[in-house]
């Protein structure tokens, strides 16, 4: 190999960012000026996981080299710890043994045993002194902490803890059971705000964790006072007031949401510059969802906090983005006009109520639309992601189409919770408000109980024709993904307007039959062709994630679905998703072949070239279909696409079950596959975005 | 609208100002004198990278400004340069000092990443050779460093 020209030290650290351990540990021994870098790079970065069992090496070289140090990832587990000395030696640069000539109270303590054999139950004598543990001169300017385990000494975690002021990231989740009083670690926000004031990242998550409640209280006015002691008042402002800090992510256990620690809202006072907040828990229950406050967390959020722009919820969690304005009771006549009285007597079927139920959320999407009666809790809002167990309402997602100016990415990962409490929850201090002023009346009627519900704006859960308002009035997305279901044909057609007049009056049903049981105008009714209603996002969109349930056989369906596809200008990135839902024999999706109008993809409005010339990569495109060969639609999307990179293809299931797989897939040894531009064509994972 | 620029061999390069901007340096050096048509001088690149360069930013013109990733993970990948970048990296560290000089991070990056694939899976010596270098440790120094460093070999 040519050799190249030396490279000098400042380089160095840039390429050595993306050496493994062992690269580096390799590159130590290259040269005097290699091994300054190397050894820098190393010890920057350290993970301690107690199963490793090159610990004890390491525990003694980082003893040495401490002061490299800036990220310290720490899993434990209860019962294996790292030793409390080898701790208070590298975060503290403590040695209590060379204090006290060797002889401490706790064997433990002063121990410097392997990791492998030192148990860290700690026994009450080890405890910390009452002035704290003293910091030596060659302790690190440490940034980023994770610790991820359980432990039985919280009151030395928190002594060690509390003495790395450095920290710019701290992620803390607690793992274990509980068995006893003393073994949920008790989290006080307050207090490591004071302590750390160059947080920028912060992460609280686990089941064995529980909030302190916030020990501030106001002053009457708009201040916080916290009980500080003297060491903690240097902080503060003279009379005590807390400062503001600069935060800027936090990441935490939806345990901080229930009713009872309400006042932990008032620590996001201090957040004014949080801009990004993640809910996350691994246990999916929704655990006290009656008696969640939705409102009041998002109002909160919106006054103290007003700089949010990204929300990640992976967590069965009730939380609203937009406020939606109470009826009064005495204000719903046009609610009431549109829902006949239906006295208690006759209980109308399932039809019935199912329609006069539409009418009133019709109505309501109407408002919406027109940007009424919502107002949002997160008017910066740029990016949200939502795992299982959300709880994203149609309501809300119809409003952020409409008014969030500057969300550019959205991902509903899973279908929201069918947690019925979640969506009897609404407003109920607005509602108690709104009922002190009006005169009420007797509501006992069927009919009643739907104008009910749609006054208190009880949220419900989207449909898929409420993704579709979405994507037809949100114009500002980049990125949006739809993974876990699929978008049926039907949703995605316009239907004839005088078919929505018809079902918002609830003379037609969704099924399109009206009272009589007549079959709605075909949608394939020549003189009222069908059209895909554009999306107001096709001039910005560059990633898409997409499953489109295409029951028919029919080309024209197939090319009308391609053809709405090629209208995105900018797209670089497109999956399909399968239904997890439907039946693995389904040919639910959308056919990339020739024989279904795929060339409609190319086909752009008023000329241009559209995503031919931005489109790097397809994922999971279907491949079963037999119109042409599977090699043929490969080398169709390379010549039709010349910067597509990336081509993942997705076996359908009864191929891989049924022993065809070598069959299927020796199209790609083909060497005009193997040579065409794409380079990368492959089969995805069995259910890769299902 | 043009933008032109003076390598550090005095030789001019008229550019797409969009072109330019793919260096922040530049972007902000314009943003300072404002519509002046006046050649901006690069002292530190020769007009042997500087051509380079720019043909890696007429490249990359229509990519998205990248947004810093908000995540602090140290772990960085490597293996995930485009086919057109690994045929232009001919592995030139001038190049990545132009990058860096001109703060042109993709460019940086992708050159940092070719960097690291050279020297990944690959002895001492190995490496020694690649970069021309020459091992100034004794072999007592080079078992030293060995010995307190033997936890990352299998890491």
């Amino acid at each position: 190999m040519h050799a190249l020209k030396p490279l000098p030290i400042e380089i160095l650290a840039l390429i050595f960012q993306y050496l493994t351990p062992r690269d580096l540990y390799r590159t130590m021994t290259v040269s005097r000026l290699w091994f300054v870098e190397a050894e820098a790079s190393l010890y920057r970065n350290i993970a301690l996981r107690i199963q490793f069992q090159g610990n004890d090496s390491l525990l003694q070289a980082l003893k040495i080299r401490k002061h490299l140090l800036r990220r310290l990832e720490w899993s434990s587990s209860s019962g294996r710890e790292v030793s409390e000395a080898d701790l208070l030696d590298i975060l503290l640069d403590y040695r209590p043994s060379e204090e006290n000539n060797g002889s401490t109270s706790s064997d433990i303590l002063s121990s410097s045993t392997p990791a492998a054999t030192n148990y860290a139950y700690i026994l009450p004598s080890t405890s910390p002194p009452a002035a704290g543990y003293p910091l030596g001169p060659g302790r690190p300017a440490l940034r980023h902490l994770s610790y991820v385990g359980g432990s039985r000494s919280w009151q030395f975690f928190d002594s060690v803890l509390y003495k790395l002021t450095t920290l710019t990231t701290l992620e803390l989740c607690f793992s274990g059971n509980a068995y006893q009083p003393g073994d949920m670690y008790v989290f006080e926000m307050d207090k490591v705000l004071t302590v750390f004031p160059q947080l920028k990242h912060l992460g609280i998550t686990g089941k064995m964790l529980e909030f302190a409640p916030t020990t501030a209280r106001h002053d009457g006015g708009y201040n916080l006072i916290l009980d500080v002691n003297e060491e903690e008042a240097d902080r503060t402002t003279r009379h005590g007031v807390l400062e503001h800090h600069h935060l800027g992510s936090f990441r935490f256990n939806p345990i901080m949401m229930r009713r009872s620690a309400a006042e932990l809202f008032l620590c996001f006072r201090r957040l004014t510059d949080l801009t990004k907040i993640s809910i996350e828990s691994k246990i999916f229950n929704f655990d006290n969802a009656d008696k969640s406050r939705p409102w009041a967390i998002g109002r909160a959020l919106k006054q103290f906090c007003p700089r949010l722009e990204t929300i990640n919820i992976s967590s069965p969690v009730v939380f609203w983005l937009f406020d939606l304005a109470i009826v009064p009771p005495d204000k719903d006549h046009h609610l009431t006009a549109l829902v006949p009285d239906v006295s208690l007597g006759a209980v109308p079927d399932a039809q019935t109520k199912k329609r006069l139920r539409r009418r009133l959320q019709d109505q309501e999407v109407d408002e919406l639309l027109e940007g009424r009666s919502a107002s949002p809790f997160f008017p910066q809002l740029r990016r949200l992601i939502l795992e299982q167990g959300h709880s994203l309402s149609a309501q809300d997602l119809i409003s952020l189409g409409v008014q969030a100016r500057f969300l550019t990415h959205l991902e509903i990962n899973y279908q929201p919770t069918f947690h019925a409490h979640v969506w009897e929850i609404y407003d109920r201090d607005a509602a108690a408000s709104a009922s002190a002023t009006a005169t009420t009346r007797q509501r006992s009627t069927w009919s009643d109980v739907l104008v009910e519900d749609r006054r208190l704006r009880k949220r419900r859960q989207i449909e898929n024709r409420d993704v579709m308002l979405f994507l037809q009035v949100c114009s500002s997305l980049r990125h949006f993904a739809l993974t876990k279901f699929c978008i049926p044909f039907e949703h995605l057609l316009v239907a004839d307007d005088d078919i929505i007049k018809q079902r918002s009056l609830g003379v037609v049903d969704d099924q399109g039959e009206d009272e009589a049981g007549t079959t709605e105008p075909s949608r394939h009714d020549d003189k009222a062709a069908p059209f895909i209603q554009p999306w107001a996002c096709e001039k910005t969109l560059e990633s898409l994630i997409i499953g489109f349930d295409i029951a028919t056989n029919r080309p024209e369906d197939h090319r009308l679905v391609w053809t709405h596809l090629g209208r995105f200008k900018k797209l670089r990135s497109l999956t399909f998703v399968r239904d997890l839902y439907l039946s693995s024999n389904s040919r639910s999706t959308l056919i990339p072949s020739l024989a279904f109008g795929v060339e409609g993809v190319l086909a752009t409005e008023g000329g241009g070239k559209g995503m031919s010339v931005t489109l790097a990569e397809i994922r999971s495109l279907p491949s079963w279909w037999t119109e042409e060969s599977p090699g043929e639609m490969v080398l169709w999307f390379a010549r039709s696409f010349p910067k597509l990179r990336v081509l993942g293809l997705m076996r359908y299931r009864e191929e891989v079950e049924g022993g065809k797989e070598g069959d299927f897939s020796d199209f790609l040894e083909d060497e005009d596959v193997k040579l065409c531009s794409i380079g990368h064509v492959f089969f995805e994972p069995q259910y890769s975005y299902s | 609208m043009t933008v032109i620029l003076v390598s550090s061999d005095n030789q001019d390069f008229k550019v797409d100002k969009e072109v330019a901007e793919r260096s922040i340096l530049i972007k902000n050096m314009l943003e300072d004198v404002g519509e002046s048509d006046s050649p901006i001088p690069l002292p530190n690149v020769t007009a042997a990278v500087l051509t380079k360069v720019i043909e890696y930013c007429e490249h990359h013109r229509n990519d998205p400004v990248q947004v810093p990733e908000e995540t602090d993970d140290p772990r960085k990948r490597s293996n995930d340069i485009e086919e057109w970048d690994m045929k232009f990296m001919q592995v030139d560290h001038e190049i990545i000092l132009a990058a860096n000089y001109l703060d042109i991070k993709p460019l940086l990056d992708v050159g940092c990443k070719t960097v690291a694939n050279i020297i990944k899976g690959k002895t001492p010596e190995e490496i020694r050779k690649a970069f021309n270098i020459v091992n100034d440790f004794t072999p007592e120094e080079e078992a030293q460093i060995k010995k307190e460093n033997e936890w990352a070999e299998d890491r």
